[in-house]
């Protein structure tokens, strides 16, 4: 086998010999970069952006597209074949499963060389948060413009049009959800309204539905409580908390197929005039409302904060971070690729926290995609009123702006493109608290590592599935302290211990 | 005319019992259920496709269309990536049963022979192969090896022989009388010229059937393309249609009428994905029974 | 002696020459494709590390193949794929021969054409978009099953979350896809039957089901019994691309299979070498099933796979 494989590539490298004698001179390096590529933001060969990155750098870039809907299958396959391209693009908690794969970045980023990355990483706040176990940074993050990112928003018009005060605590949103339940605000004379329902996002069904546990002062999983890292999940807290949501779902208040309800389903559940309340990015608040565009219905959405639960917390905990690890644009630079390529991949990266880099990665090309009018950046018609009818976001997107390589954001895009309500309740998430703390993005030694592959992806399994088991009801929540007990008994104190020595060195 | 029928037909000069009848209509309401059963899902596909969004949600659409228009239709047609996705399954399709019916046969052919010394070993080497595998990650690695990835080749080469499909048509190969094979070497021909010109024109049936088995693997087969593809301008068709059907995005912002349209557009992208198998069969299926047959390897 | 018997092979070797040659290139795909992939399985015993590559991962032994020995879900993985494929074997196999002996009856052959056509039909629509009609016609506000459970004055089902239903409905959506396109190498076999047998037992006065029952069940017999050995190879294989497409938190209980936990943990958790060890697990039992049905055939019955 290796033999023949000697003589195909003695045969491939003879017949492209005379290809790249003539090729040789002068040719620019060439670095491969993999990341995630789906019709309404595609990431491939030939974008806008990445043609004029390549102009402006003087560097080739080659782009290996992976399918959205099947990302984790292809970056688990991209690791186990040990090909890795010049630049990865994924969660960074994936990422560092690898650590060995990318590239220490702590000398290479300073002052002279990569001033722009310098400017946001040489602040130790930030950087700890790109940190690897051994203190070293591995891979580049998104820096994002805001912070509230997922809000609560309802139907406005139903709780005037039923004259009921705005909820304040996670009881008084019950009794609202009850009055909505049987008050018949769409007015068809049947019990069809559904007071809280969520779309499907990504592989976590019920994702959309656990923020209500953050208001008992607990997230679904890890979570640091005066420098102590628990487990929310077999927290006490979590009890009350599944009690009130089984509640809900038990008196059909809450969606009863949240667990299949995939986006268009969803969408029509709002059309129907069903829906009163939801948790989603804040975009959706405009998409939404965009649903009832045209007609002449008095549909009137708006943002709405966290209901206080028992003890008076409002908070909401997944929010956006400074810097996003758990999305999939952070970029760790293969460790095995050449200097050239290495050296080409930092300064694209520098190019990218620049402000021309910034701007074209947001904006697009002056005169084409934006205009700047009075000192501010406006879309332009392309963007705004597309001539094939997308959106302005998909719009953008098919140039490859506000995409994959979108590693700086800017306030300014995120602004011009919502609605004012949008603004409205983003303000009010961010300025009256009501963004709880976020447990950050560890990065585990490779032994606390395999105590967690062996112990909490089992547990993992068995939380998920009693969790949508108590909330449905199919299993009673006087199994709690059974479950909390067997969780126990799978070694929730090892991985605990874990992620404690994990999270000291990260707060050091 | 199956023989059951010729000696039904035979016999039903003697006589034509009552059970007989009551069977024969209890026989053809069964058959009749169960075409229904099978085609409704079908057909509701069809009707969906051409439905209004809000009554496929509603649940208005059964068997016909509901306020038809052929929207969804245009908006799949304008998918860029669509067509090139279908170029490439029909590529991918085409070539991939040829080489997979090159090498079934040859590999058919020669282990059906006796002359041929050792082929019991090396049919049982082969079947081997049905009940113990390498698994899915040193698969991926050998390709990977071979330097196969991101080629036409990680789709064609890894599955060019379905082991059970050669033994079927093994087993085939051996209900040749073996005379007329003797007959063929006597007037001077070599084991190809027995295969092509006298073996092959007998085999019409199994070829198109075992062709057909290749050929809907290739069609419906998805995963090759997501172990080994990295560029869009290779996938097949299955990967478009499970990002129309399957796709959840994270962060998102599509526009309203797009997002109301979402639904009709993945029936219409599941009519247009599964068509062209649905109007080719038929012409086939007159060659299935005849062409399959299963037996013992020992021989 | 010796070298007369020698010479001999080699004259018998060197008849079959073009054989050979024809059978050469499938031999190169299948120590390409399917043995040097065995090779591949070390990595069970080994802790890999792709940038190590294999010789320089470590050894570990039987360190996964225990872990997993060790692991609460051993038992169910293993019920749940060994139930599904029970379901599989007693409710669709059987399914298949009924169909195949119905359709033998049929006297119209237009109508016999038709129905054939008909129930192959399934068998070409590929599996993501079976799996999402399921959902679909399964969804309790909008499916047209429960559409049908409320006119008929019942509660609506949310079928896909009850673990008591996976089963069932994993297993009928397989029937209504492959029923047609497996009976076809049953009504291959029942053609191939001596029709004077049927004529042999109609002189005797048997009616159909006799007929059924003494000429066409024996005469495919054969047929059978290779078929259930090759399909006992799989007992441990399940369709997981399609279960995967069914799955969720409520219904794991009866849902996760072997193949889907394999995907999970190895494919998208990374655990490669885990993986492996459980893959190999699989492929173990199921190998060993083989061996044991056939050596049962072979001495209970004449047939046998090899």
């Amino acid at each position: 086998m290796k033999q023949l494989n000697r003589i195909l590539a003695l045969i491939l490298v003879l017949s492209l010999l005379p290809l790249s004698m003539t090729a040789l001179a002068d040719e620019p390096v060439t670095i491969t970069i993999w990341g995630s590529d789906r019709e309404n933001m595609p990431f491939r060969n030939g974008l806008m952006t990445i043609e004029l990155l390549k102009e402006r750098l003087g560097i080739n870039i080659e782009i290996l597209s992976a399918p959205t809907e099947s990302l984790a299958e292809k970056y688990g396959l991209l690791m186990a074949g040990g090909d890795i391209p010049t630049i990865v693009q994924y969660k960074a908690k994936d990422l560092l499963l690898y650590k060995d794969a990318w590239q220490p970045l702590n000398d290479l980023i300073n002052e002279t060389d990569t001033p722009n990355l310098w400017k946001v990483y040489g602040d130790p706040e930030i950087r700890r948060k790109v940190s690897d176990a051994d203190g070293n940074m591995r891979f580049i993050g998104q820096r994002t413009a805001i912070t509230a990112g997922k809000l609560f928003f309802w139907r406005q018009d139903w709780l005037d049009k039923l004259n009921l005060e705005t909820p304040r605590t996670v009881e008084d949103l019950y009794n609202v959800f009850v009055a909505i339940r049987d008050g018949d605000p769409n007015g068809n004379g049947e019990k069809d309204e559904i007071p809280f329902s969520v779309r499907k996002n990504g592989s976590n069904n019920r994702g959309n539905v656990m923020p209500f546990v953050h208001n008992w002062g607990i997230a679904e999983t890890f979570f640091a409580e005066d420098g102590q890292v628990r487990f929310g999940a077999t927290d006490p807290r979590m009890k009350e908390a599944l009690e009130w949501l089984h509640r809900c779902y038990a008196e059909k208040l809450l969606d009863p197929e949240y667990l299949t309800r995939d986006k268009t389903a969803w969408y029509s559940e709002w059309t129907n005039n069903q829906v009163f309340m939801s948790y989603d990015w804040s975009a959706y608040i405009d998409n939404v409302s965009n649903l009832f565009k045209g007609t002449d219905s008095d549909v009137h959405i708006v943002g709405a904060v966290p209901p206080e639960g028992p003890t008076g917390i409002s908070e909401t905990r997944d929010q956006l971070q400074p810097i996003t690890v758990d999305e999939d644009w952070n970029a760790g630079i293969f460790v095995g690729a050449s200097a050239e390529q290495k050296a080409a991949a930092l300064k694209l990266f520098d190019y990218l926290y620049s402000e021309e880099g910034m701007i074209l990665l947001n904006f697009g090309v002056e005169g084409e995609h934006y205009n700047v009018v009075d000192g501010q950046f406006v879309y332009s018609d392309l963007i705004m009123n597309n001539p094939d009818g997308l959106s302005p976001q998909d719009a953008l997107r098919t140039f490859g702006i506000q995409s994959m390589l979108t590693l700086l954001q800017d306030a300014r895009y995120e602004r011009a493109f919502v609605s004012d309500e949008v603004n409205r309740i983003r303000d009010i998430y961010e300025q009256e608290g009501h963004i709880g703390e976020a447990f950050p993005t560890l990065a585990f030694t490779n032994d606390e590592q395999s105590v967690i592959n062996e112990k909490y992806t089992e547990i993992e399994t068995y939380v998920n599935e009693m969790i949508d088991k108590f909330i449905m009801g199919v299993e009673p929540l006087e199994g709690f302290d059974a479950f909390a007990a067997q969780v126990e008994k799978m070694g929730l104190q090892e991985v605990l211990a874990a992620y404690q020595a994990a999270y000291d060195r990260y707060m050091k | 005319m199956s023989v059951t029928e010729a000696a039904v037909r035979r016999s039903n000069r003697i006589r034509v019992s009552r059970g007989r009848k009551l069977f024969l209509a209890f026989n053809t309401a069964v058959l009749l259920l169960l075409c229904a059963a099978m085609l409704y899902p079908v057909l509701f596909v069809l009707a969906a496709s051409f439905s209004e969004e809000t009554a496929i949600l509603k649940g208005e659409v059964t068997l016909l269309p509901v306020r038809v228009h052929i929207r969804a239709y245009e908006k799949v047609f304008h998918y860029p990536l669509l067509w090139k996705s279908y170029a490439n399954t029909l590529l991918y399709t085409g070539l991939g049963t040829a080489i997979n019916l090159v090498l079934t046969v040859f590999g058919a052919w020669s282990l059906s022979q006796k002359k041929m010394v050792g082929r019991r070993f090396l049919t049982l080497m082969c079947t081997f192969t049905m009940f113990f595998n390498g698994g899915m990650i040193p698969t991926f690695l050998v390709v990977k090896e071979l330097k196969l990835l991101n080629t036409l080749w990680a789709i064609l080469l890894p599955g060019a022989v379905s082991t059970y499909n050669m033994i079927l048509m093994r087993t085939f190969f051996m209900a040749i009388p073996q005379s007329l094979v003797e007959a063929a070497e006597l007037d001077g021909c070599n084991d190809f010229g027995v295969l092509f010109r006298i073996v092959l024109p007998l085999s019409l049936a199994s070829l198109m059937t075992i062709g057909m088995f290749y050929a809907v693997a290739h069609w419906n087969s998805y995963f090759s393309a997501v172990l080994y593809l990295n560029r869009p301008e290779l996938y097949p068709l299955q990967i478009i249609l499970r990002q129309v059907v399957l796709m959840n995005e994270i962060v998102e912002n599509a526009s309203s009428t797009e997002n109301v349209m979402a639904e009709g557009i993945k029936y219409a992208t599941i009519v247009v994905a599964m068509l062209p198998m649905l109007c080719v069969y038929p012409f086939v299926q007159r060659y299935f029974v005849k062409g399959v047959m299963v037996g013992s390897v020992k021989e | 002696m010796a070298g007369k018997r020698g010479a001999r092979l080699l004259r018998r070797v060197w008849s079959g020459r073009y054989l050979y040659l024809m059978f050469l290139p499938v031999f190169v795909y299948y120590m390409l494709f399917r043995y040097a992939p065995m090779v591949g399985l070390v990595i069970a015993f080994k802790d890999f590390n792709a940038f190590l590559g294999f010789s320089r991962s470590p050894w570990v032994g039987f360190k996964f193949f225990s872990q997993f020995f060790r692991s609460i879900y051993l038992w169910r993985l293993v019920r749940n794929t060994l139930l599904i494929n029970l379901y599989d074997l007693v409710f669709n196999f059987p399914a298949a021969i009924v169909l195949a002996l119905l359709l033998n009856e049929v006297q119209n052959r237009r109508f016999k054409k038709t129905a054939q056509t008909i129930t192959y039909l399934p068998y070409f629509v590929s599996s993501v978009v079976i799996a999402s009609m399921v959902v679909q016609f399964l969804s309790p506000s909008s499916g047209i099953v429960n559409h049908l459970i409320a006119s008929l004055g019942g509660e609506r089902q949310y079928f896909l979350t009850q673990p008591g239903a996976f089963r069932p409905i994993f297993t009928l959506m397989n029937l209504w896809k492959n029923i047609g396109w497996n009976s076809i190498i049953f009504l291959a076999a029942i053609s191939g039957i001596n029709g004077e047998l049927y004529e042999a037992c109609m002189i005797d006065g048997g009616g159909y089901l006799r007929r059924m029952w003494h000429v066409t069940l024996p005469g495919i017999a054969g047929t059978v019994v290779v078929l259930v050995i090759m399909r006992l190879g799989h007992v441990m294989d399940a369709g997981y691309e399609t279960i995967l497409l069914l799955q969720n938190n409520a219904n794991l209980e009866t849902s996760d299979v072997i193949g889907t936990y394999v995907y999970r943990r190895g494919l998208r958790g990374g655990e490669y070498s885990y993986a492996t060890a459980v893959g190999m697990f699989q492929s173990v039992i199921g190998f060993a099933m083989v061996i044991l049905a056939n050596f049962l055939s072979r001495r209970y019955s004449e047939t046998s796979l090899w």
